[in-house]
């Protein structure tokens, strides 16, 4: 296992080639000298020429690539323009709180999924079925922003259970933290967990059909037995695969649920950083999403090696 | 076309979702012809109106007709998905044509995709739209390459399949060059797949042309699109709820009409996909 683990390690250099590659790239869709985007209208020619010089615009592609490869290889993302500071230290400021909402979201959206997909399933026809596949339909059309703005509304305008905006840390304040970000985690986590149960209800209606079900029914078995014992164990592989894709969504939602709710995670930095032109942090903010994709990949990759001994490593 | 009748009729979603797509698309066409308003005809005296008879969704903090705005809203937010759509195809299509045909090229053309499939999709859109600025075409080439890896796979997993089939061996040997055997011979049997594939980048562009719009780096401010009117009404939100419910509702109703339709194609030309 560990020298599995090694590879496939080692295979997440040549993984987060392209990617890096990607990302240096993204300052060449820049209409115009980035230097003068970034400093705006008012700056100086010379701030310009100083700004372009300590970035290394005003150097061939080539030996921009290899610096930003190199300071890549040390963990250093650059530094941001607007923020004065590193890059890995702004966006370590504020991952926490991604973090927290992303784990929170992917709780909500994971239980709620995977439960509504195998009790959709094995009541196939049924109104409960139908009921499932109704909110799996509807849920994975709303605009998660869009129902952040009506949770809001209700919850926080109308009732005032939860509050409107803004972030407790859970250190400070648990119970705070836990309702501060329970309308953004219920926003993000619901068009999740209606893609997991149509994705867990498909899973496991192919594994219904399967012969060794058939058999186990045959044998008198009581079907509530062949669903926990044969099909829930065979089901966990692509319920694993569904949960772990969905965390790259959750990432990506994330940003515009930080917006609406005024949470200081990394995907506000981002914004902030898009509406300053802030090169170095956008870019730095992009690749480490990037990255924790392909990690939480990985991961996924690691946990289907425990829960079916029938892959090899 | 007797069959597409024939699924339509037998599958009840594919054709509520037919509707309400005609539906959004003949409203949004003939915006013109359902209200008397523009959408940036501002009436101070009428601003945050409630929905009522004059005004079917009400008005908004300039006195202007949301109806008329979240119709006209309709024809960018829709001509934008609908490029957004054909650059997706358009470059997915040739990427996976090469990729799947030409051996050589392939991995590295395929590791560029996969390296655009490890951004979430909105994120990787979001930071080209910082670098290249707010615009109706930046947003059309910024989801259109984060789209265009999908088609690409799909095109190309399917050229795998027919590759060496024996009607491919045959124009081969007949002299066929390589460009009629993609074009010709290969690229209209990979049709099904592509449609549904494209439906599915629709509903998926309108929800991303939608958020980037409502972050504020989609189409400018100016135009009205559902994202955008959205972004506005929210300001207001607390007052005047219907400026944001009825633009998402929009959003809403077209994308499930959209993944109906998308359901129901699938089913009906990949039947070993339904369930």
């Amino acid at each position: 296992m560990g020298a599995y683990i090694l590879k496939r390690l080692l295979q997440l250099i040549p993984t987060m080639l392209i990617p890096s590659v990607i990302v240096f790239m993204l300052i060449f869709f820049s209409p115009g000298d980035p230097a003068s985007l970034m400093l705006g209208p008012d700056a100086t020619v010379e701030q310009i020429a100083e700004l372009r010089t300590q970035m290394g615009y005003d150097q061939p592609v080539a030996v921009q690539m290899g610096k930003w490869f190199s300071n890549l290889l040390r963990g250093d993302l650059g530094e941001s323009i607007f923020l004065n500071q590193p890059v890995t230290q702004a966006i370590g400021e504020h991952l926490g709180v991604t973090m927290a909402l992303t784990i929170f979201a992917m709780v909500i959206a994971a239980s709620i999924g995977v439960t509504l997909g195998i009790l959709s399933a094995v009541n196939r026809g049924k109104a409960l079925d139908q009921a499932a596949m109704v909110f799996s339909v509807f849920g994975v059309s709303i605009p998660e922003f869009w129902l952040a703005l009506n949770l809001i509304l209700v919850f926080a305008v109308y009732h005032q259970i939860f509050p409107i905006g803004g972030y407790v840390p859970f250190f400070k304040d648990p119970a705070g933290c836990i309702r501060s970000l329970f309308l953004p985690a219920v926003s993000l986590g619901i068009t999740q967990a209606a893609f997991i149960a149509r994705m867990v209800r498909s899973s496991v209606l192919e594994i219904l059909d399967q012969d060794y079900v058939r058999t186990a029914m045959a044998k008198g078995v009581l079907y509530r037995k062949v669903v926990m014992k044969h099909v829930m164990k065979n089901a966990m592989v692509p319920t694993v695969t569904v949960v772990g894709m969905t965390f790259s969504v959750l990432l990506g939602g994330a940003i515009a649920i930080e917006m609406v709710f005024n949470l200081p995670g990394i995907g506000r930095l981002l914004m902030n950083a898009v509406l300053r032109r802030d090169y170095p942090l956008i870019q730095g903010i992009v690749l480490f999403i990037a990255a924790s994709y392909i990690v939480i990949n990985l991961l996924v990759d690691l946990i289907y090696v425990y829960i079916d001994p029938r892959i090899e490593y | 076309m007797v069959h597409l009748k024939k699924m339509f009729l037998k599958r009840k979603s594919a054709l509520i979702g037919l509707i309400l797509v005609t539906a959004i698309l003949s409203a949004a066409l003939g915006a013109g012809l359902l209200t008397r308003f523009t959408p940036d005809e501002m009436n101070v005296a009428n601003r945050l109106l409630a929905p009522s008879s004059q005004h079917l969704m009400g008005t908004d903090e300039f006195g202007r007709d949301l109806f008329s705005r979240v119709l006209y809203g309709a024809r960018n937010s829709l001509i934008v998905a609908f490029f957004i759509v054909v650059a997706a195809v358009g470059m997915g299509l040739i990427f996976g044509l090469i990729a799947g045909y030409y051996t050589k090229v392939d991995s590295v053309i395929m590791r560029i995709m996969d390296g655009l499939m490890a951004f979430p999709g909105i994120v990787l859109a979001i930071a080209m739209m910082g670098a290249m600025g707010p615009s109706m075409v930046n947003v059309i080439v910024a989801l259109g390459i984060v789209y265009t890896p999908r088609v690409a796979r799909v095109v190309r997993s399917f050229i795998l399949t027919v590759r060496e089939s024996q009607y491919i061996e045959a124009a081969r040997s007949m002299g066929a060059m390589d460009i009629r055997i993609l074009f010709c011979h290969i690229l209209p049997n990979c049709f099904s797949p592509i449609v549904v594939q494209a439906s599915f980048i629709f509903s998926y562009a309108i929800l991303g042309e939608a958020a980037l719009s409502f972050l504020g780096v989609g189409v400018p401010a100016t135009l009205p699109s559902w994202g955008n009117i959205l972004s506005e009404g929210r300001v207001y939100m607390q007052i005047a709820p219907w400026l944001t419910l009825f633009p998402g509702l929009s959003i809403m109703v077209t994308v499930l009409g959209l993944n109906m339709l998308g359901d129901g194609l699938r089913d009906f030309l990949d039947p070993r996909l339904k369930k």
